[in-house]
């Protein structure tokens, strides 16, 4: 049994290698673009809709709101971003129970990816907000001493959180791949549906959490408290 | 081997396009559309509060108009009342003013009529007193009436209780005085003579004596001058004595009447 998709190889050329895990993320693009492509060409601005334009307004209706409520701004700079790597994460969580889909997000590649997405996104938007210098006195608050320290920090919590939904991910699957050599019946089924809930619990996780690190760096000396309230609710 | 790095690098330019393209067919046209919309509600809004602006100025316009037209009623009710009032004390004064009129006229002619009843009994009063005087003078004493009272005349005439002076005046001396002896009945021509002859010894100048009978004169004899003066020996002051007791009579009842009226 493969831990991860990685170790499925297709089609490889040197370095270059087309594995599940590149394949499947292609599909779940191809899901998210075209779906959305499909709704969003025909799209009304009047109050009667199609069902889907009302569903792509709840979702993103949704997404801005937690933005808003978590970083107290607009929610538009950061939509995108945030939208997108839950939209990804979810939608990759719940394929996970079509047989033969193998979720990108139980590669570690793929979380590591988008760890490292968030690691630099954080400061990409802390300096578009509060300037390069702004932006790095952050981390000698409250005093330089406290500069290793921070800066630790940063990287931890990028490594917390691509384990984290890696982790998460892959025990599911794997958990339910167990369970269904052991007890082939019913009780693989309430594990897979408990694997949709958690799946989509961390995909809000990964999103939120993204969300709580770039608003402790685009809030001047007010983020640490937000990010620490964060970690403590994504582990419980 | 659970991490490899160039699916690490492969997914992170994955996550790039897929930012990209969801950003291009995803939020943007979904954000746009909701942004219209909500432009769109604002508008309406707008509208909606402008409209209920206006129905408010209108509502506030109505309420003018409507305290206007109130104040407008007030004014000619009050000023209908006051022409009514006008009317009605007119109205009351040209009716007062009839019911005088009225009740003067049935007062004048309530008059007209005590008169004509107080003519009419003086009339036959006198016609009545003169008949028995007569008859008994006649059946009791044996003496004509009218030649009583030519006699009586003659005597108070030859006893200067009678002045004739004011049927000379206004004559001149050249010209005789021409008088009319009126009696209610017919004189003999000796009666006249006498009666001739007794007025030109009391008078200066010379007379012309003519006759007149006049039924209605009161019982006697009565001369008159040219000059409009006048000597009556007649019933006409016991006559007028005796109108003025019946009158007395007639007019008690009808001052009592007029009092239950007016009260």
């Amino acid at each position: 049994m493969e831990i991860s998709p990685d170790a499925l190889v297709l089609w490889q050329w040197g370095p270059v290698k087309l594995n599940a895990t590149i394949l499947f993320t292609w599909l779940v693009m191809a899901i998210l673009v075209i779906g959305s492509w499909l709704i969003t060409r025909n799209i009304k601005s009047t109050v009667a809709m199609s069902r889907g334009q009302n569903m792509l307004e709840v979702i993103v209706g949704g997404v801005m709101d937690q933005i808003r409520e978590i970083s107290q701004q607009d929610p538009r700079p950061y939509l995108a971003f945030v939208g997108s790597l839950f939209l990804f994460i979810v939608v990759s969580n719940v394929l996970s129970i079509v047989p033969g889909f193998q979720p990108p997000t139980g590669s570690l590649s793929t979380t590591t990816a988008l760890a490292l997405c968030v690691l630099l996104a954080v400061p990409i938007f802390g300096i578009w907000q509060q300037g390069l210098l702004g932006y790095l006195k952050q981390y000698i608050q409250p005093t330089p001493i406290m500069l290793p320290f921070n800066i630790i920090g940063e990287l931890s919590r990028t490594l917390a959180l691509a384990v984290r939904l890696f982790g998460n991910v892959m025990s599911g699957g794997l958990i339910a791949a167990i369970l269904l050599s052991i007890v082939p019946l019913f009780f693989p089924i309430i594990m897979q549906m408990l694997g949709l809930l958690t799946g989509i619990i961390q995909a809000y996780i990964f999103a939120v959490l993204a969300m709580v690190y770039i608003a402790s760096a685009t809030r001047a000396h007010s983020g640490r408290d937000d990010e620490t309230s964060g970690e403590q609710s994504a582990d419980g | 081997m659970l991490f490899d790095g160039f699916t690490v690098f492969a997914q992170i330019v994955n996550f790039l396009i897929l930012l990209f393209l969801l950003r291009r067919f995803l939020y943007r046209p979904v954000l746009n559309a909701m942004q219209e919309r909500e432009r769109h509600i604002a508008e309406q809004l707008e509208q909606a509060d402008q409209k209920h602006q206006q129905a408010e100025e209108e509502y506030q316009r109505y309420q003018a108009q409507n305290q206007e037209l109130h104040e407008y009623y007030v004014q000619k009710q009050r000023q209908a009342e006051e022409e009514v009032e006008i009317w009605r004390k007119e109205a009351l004064q040209t009716a007062h003013q009839e019911v005088d009129a009225t009740l003067h006229n049935w007062r004048q002619s309530i008059a007209l009529e005590k008169d004509d009843f107080a003519a009419g009994l003086r009339q036959f009063a006198v016609q009545q007193t003169y008949v028995i005087a007569r008859r008994a003078l006649r059946d009791l004493a044996d003496a004509d009436f009218e030649k009583r009272m030519v006699a009586v005349f003659l005597s108070r005439l030859k006893q200067n209780q009678i002045d004739l002076t004011q049927l000379e005046q206004g004559y001149s001396e050249t010209i005789d005085v021409v008088l009319t002896l009126r009696s209610a009945f017919e004189l003999s021509p000796a009666l006249q003579e006498q009666i001739r002859r007794e007025l030109q010894t009391h008078l200066v100048k010379n007379i012309t004596l003519r006759y007149e009978i006049v039924p209605n004169l009161n019982a006697g004899i009565e001369l008159v001058g040219q000059n409009g003066s006048q000597v009556a020996w007649n019933l006409r002051r016991y006559l007028e004595a005796l109108e003025d007791e019946l009158d007395e009579q007639i007019q008690e009842p009808v001052d009592k009447q007029k009092g239950r009226m007016e009260a």
